[in-house]
C-alpha cells in the first residue's frame, strides 16, 4: 500500500506550472498551451533612417565656357545641349551588412533564446533578399549546452519577414521525491517562429516573433506526454562581423 | 574555425539529448495494461533481487474505493467499541468527538493510492482520475508489487499478528514494510528518470518528509486513526534505508525477522541504541491500567508510542518540551473507561519515560489546553486523566491503584489501512 512517493512537475517557464504526477495530471496534448508572456509589442520601424552611409554626387563647379569664335562659318550645330557634368563619381561606400556574411550575436528573450540568453548566428545572403542564418543559442532557464539550436530565414533587406525553425528546450521536468527536487531535466521539441526584424546597414537588428513550440522529449528516460508552448520572442543584436 | 566551433555546439546538444536506460526493464506505461503489471512485477522483484510474484491487478475509480470503505459493514459491538475508544481519543484532542467509523474509514481511504491485500493476495490501484500511464503510477506499481513478494517470503499477515501486539508496534511493524516497499518504489522511480541511489540526498528528503509528515499529523483531525500514513511511510522508509545502507537487501531483510518494538526506536534510526542501554520498550506490568472502581466500565488499553506522544504534545500550544519527551518515551498505557452516571469518557494515559526532562509544573501547564484533563505523577511517570467534561473528570479518582492490563470486552476496531485486513489479535 502506498501513496504517489514521487512527483514529477513540469514547469513551464512561459506560463502556469503543469504537472504530471501520480497524483497530479499530465500535461496533455491538447490542454490550453501555457500562455505566453504578453507578446512583444512590434516597434515600427522608423519611417525615415538616415542611411549611415551616404553618397552624394558632388556639385559640378564650372565656369561658362565662352564658345570659340568661329573662323568660318558653320552650319548651326544641331540643338543637342550635352549636360554638364550631370554626374559625378565619389568613393564606393560599404556594402550594408546585411548583405554580407558573417556573424551576428543578439540578446533575446523567447523560446529561440533559451527564454532569457544569448544567440549567435551566422547571416548567409542567399540572394539580396533571403538571408538563411543557422543559430544557436544558450540561455538561463535551461543551461549552457542545452541549446536552442536551429536556422532562421529573412525575408527582405532593412526590413524583414523572419521564419525561424529549431529545436529548442521550453520546459523543465523536475523528480520530486517526497516533496525534495532532486533533480531535472529539460524537455525538448520542435519550435517555429516568425515575426519582423529590422537590420540597420551597419549590422545593428532588432526582432520580435510569435514562437510556436512543442514540447515533446526529455534527456530522462521518461517520456513526455507531448503539449505546445506559445511564447513571444525579442532580441536585439548586432553583426559582429 | 567557425564551422568547427558550430559543429561542437551540435554535438554537445546531441550528447545532452543521450538518456540512460532504466534498470530493471522499467519504463512509463499505463497501468491497466497486462503487459506493465507484467513489467512492474518484475521490476519490483529485479530491484529487490529475488523472484518475481504475479498478482492480479484491479484498478478501482477513487470515489467507489472511498464509498466501499465508508459503507465497510461493523457488528454492532464493534460500533460501540469504536464510539468509546473515539470518546477517549477525542478527550485528549486525537479524534474529533463525532467521529464515526465510517468516517474513519472514508479518510483512511482518502490517503491511499494502491492496496496490496493480504488476505485476498491481489493489488488495488485506486485511480483519482490522472492519468495512469506515469513516472508515478508505474512506481506506485513497484510499490504494490514489492507487498506481494514480502507476503510470498515473509507472510505479513502472520507476521503482523505476532508483532502488531499494540498500536505503537502496530505502527512500527507497518513502518518497517511500507518503508522497505517504498524504498523500492524510490528506487523504481529514480531509475526511470535515469537516477540511481547515489543520486538522491537522502538525508534531505527524508528529512523534508518527516517534517512535512509531522506537520500534516499536527494539523490532522484524526492523527491516531491516520497514523499509520503519517508516520509509517516517512518513518519507515528513513529506518529501513539504514538497514539497506549497513547491509543491504540481507539487511533490510533481516528486519522481518526482528521488526522494531516500537515508533520510539523506528523514529531514532536504524542500529541507534538506546540511550541507556536498556530496550526500546517495556511493559508497565501491574502499573498499566487504574482501578477507577464500580462506576466506570473498562472500554480498553493500548500502547500509542512515542509518535502518538509526540503528536500529542505538538497539538498542545506553547509546550516547549514537545521534541525532546518522546524520544525518553519507554513505555506507556492509554486506558479508556466510560463513566456510568455521566456516560463521559475518560482516558487515562500513562508515560514512563527514560529520564526526566521536563518538570511537572510545565506538562501541566500544557495540558489545560485540553478541555477537561489533568496530570498526575506516580514514581516517575507522568499520567494524563482526561475527560469529554469537566464533571466526568472531576469524579475520577486521584492516585487510584493500578493493575496489569486485563482482558478488554472488545478491542478498537482499526480504520481501513491500518490492519491490512488481517485478522489481528485483541488489543
Amino acid at each position: 500500500m502506498g501513496r504517489g512517493a514521487f512527483i514529477l512537475t513540469v514547469v513551464a517557464l512561459a506560463a502556469p506550472a503543469v504537472t504530471f504526477a501520480a497524483d497530479a495530471p499530465a500535461p496533455l496534448a491538447d490542454d490550453a498551451p501555457p500562455t505566453a508572456e504578453p507578446a512583444p509589442v512590434v516597434e515600427a520601424p522608423s519611417a525615415v533612417e538616415a542611411p549611415s552611409v551616404v553618397v552624394e554626387p558632388p556639385v559640378a563647379e564650372t565656369s561658362p565656357v565662352r564658345p570659340p569664335t568661329p573662323v568660318t562659318p558653320v552650319a548651326p550645330a544641331a540643338t543637342t545641349a550635352a549636360p554638364v557634368a550631370a554626374t559625378a563619381t565619389g568613393p564606393p561606400g560599404p556594402r550594408p551588412k546585411r548583405e554580407t556574411h558573417g556573424l551576428a550575436l543578439a540578446a533575446g528573450l523567447g523560446i529561440a533564446y533559451g527564454f532569457l540568453g544569448l544567440q549567435a548566428r551566422y547571416d548567409v545572403p542567399v540572394t539580396r533578399s533571403v538571408t538563411v542564418s543557422p543559430f544557436v543559442a544558450s540561455g538561463l532557464a535551461f543551461g549552457v549546452l542545452s541549446g536552442p539550436v536551429g536556422v532562421s530565414t529573412a525575408l527582405g533587406a532593412r526590413h524583414r519577414f523572419v521564419v525561424d525553425l529549431a529545436v529548442a528546450p521550453m520546459d523543465r521536468m523536475r523528480f520530486i521525491l517526497h516533496g525534495t527536487t532532486v533533480t531535472d531535466r529539460s524537455i525538448f521539441g520542435p519550435m517555429l517562429a516568425a515575426g519582423y526584424e529590422h537590420m540597420s546597414d551597419g549590422g545593428w537588428f532588432q526582432r520580435t516573433t510569435i514562437e510556436l513550440g512543442y514540447a515533446t522529449w526529455t534527456t530522462a528516460p521518461v517520456s513526455v506526454n507531448s503539449y505546445p508552448v506559445i511564447f513571444g520572442g525579442l532580441a536585439f543584436g548586432r553583426r559582429i562581423w | 574555425m567557425r564551422r568547427r566551433s558550430l559543429l561542437c555546439a551540435l554535438a554537445a546538444l546531441a550528447a545532452a539529448a543521450c538518456a540512460p536506460d532504466p534498470p530493471c526493464g522499467l519504463r512509463v506505461c499505463d497501468i491497466r495494461e497486462a503487459d506493465c503489471q507484467t513489467m512492474a512485477a518484475a521490476a519490483a522483484a529485479c530491484l529487490r533481487g529475488v523472484d518475481p510474484i504475479a498478482v492480479p491487478v484491479t484498478v478501482v475509480p477513487q470515489a467507489d474505493f472511498i464509498a466501499q470503505a465508508a459503507a465497510r459493514s461493523m457488528t454492532s459491538a464493534q460500533d460501540e467499541s469504536f464510539r468509546r475508544w473515539n470518546a477517549g481519543l477525542a478527550a485528549l484532542g486525537l479524534a474529533p468527538a463525532d467521529n464515526t467509523a465510517s468516517a474513519d474509514s472514508a479518510a483512511s481511504a482518502r490517503q491511499l493510492g494502491g492496496v496490496y491485500s493480504f488476505t485476498d493476495k491481489q493489488i488495488t490501484v485506486i485511480d483519482g482520475g490522472e492519468p495512469l500511464a506515469s513516472l508515478g503510477w508505474v512506481g506506485q506499481l513497484v510499490h504494490e508489487n514489492e507487498h506481494a513478494i514480502q507476503d510470498a517470503r515473509f507472510g505479513l499477515c502472520e507476521l503482523y499478528a505476532g508483532h502488531a501486539t499494540d498500536l505503537d508496534r502496530a505502527l512500527a511493524f507497518a513502518g518497517m514494510f511500507e518503508g522497505e516497499a517504498t524504498l523500492v518504489e524510490d528506487l523504481a522511480g529514480a531509475g526511470l528518470f535515469g537516477l540511481t541511489a547515489g543520486d538522491i540526498p537522502w538525508p534531505n528528503v527524508l528529512e523534508r518528509w518527516q517534517a512535512s509528515a509531522r506537520d500534516r499529523a499536527r494539523a490532522s483531525p484524526r492523527p491516531v486513526s491516520l497514523a499509520w500514513s503519517h508516520f509509517g511511510y516517512p518513518f519507515g522508509t528513513g529506518f529501513v534505508k539504514g538497514a539497506f545502507d549497513v547491509g543491504g537487501w540481507a539487511g533490510a531483510d533481516a528486519l522481518f525477522a526482528a521488526p522494531p518494538g516500537g515508533t520510539r526506536e523506528v523514529m531514532a534510526g536504524f542500529g541507534t541504541l538506546e540511550p541507556t542501554g536498556g530496550p526500546w520498550a517495556v511493559d508497565l506490568g501491574y502499573d498499566a491500567v487504574p482501578i477507577l472502581g464500580d462506576g466506570y466500565d473498562y472500554v480498553g488499553t493500548d500502547r500509542l508510542g512515542a509518535w502518538l506522544f509526540e503528536v500529542f504534545l505538538t497539538r498542545l500550544d506553547d509546550y516547549y518540551d514537545k521534541r525532546n519527551l518522546p524520544p525518553l518515551l519507554r513505555g506507556d498505557t492509554l486506558s479508556i473507561f466510560q463513566d456510568r452516571t455521566t456516560g463521559g469518557a475518560v482516558a487515562v494515559w500513562r508515560l514512563r519515560l527514560s529520564a526526566a526532562s521536563s518538570s511537572s509544573y510545565a506538562f501541566s501547564q500544557a495540558l489545560s489546553a485540553l478541555p477537561a484533563a489533568r496530570d498526575e505523577t506516580w514514581t516517575d511517570d507522568f499520567i494524563v486523566v482526561a475527560a469529554s467534561d469537566t464533571t466526568t473528570l472531576n469524579a475520577v479518582p486521584f492516585a487510584p491503584p493500578y493493575q496489569a492490563i486485563p482482558p478488554a470486552p472488545a478491542s478498537r476496531p482499526p480504520a481501513l489501512g491500518a490492519n491490512w485486513d488481517c485478522a489481528l489479535p485483541a488489543r
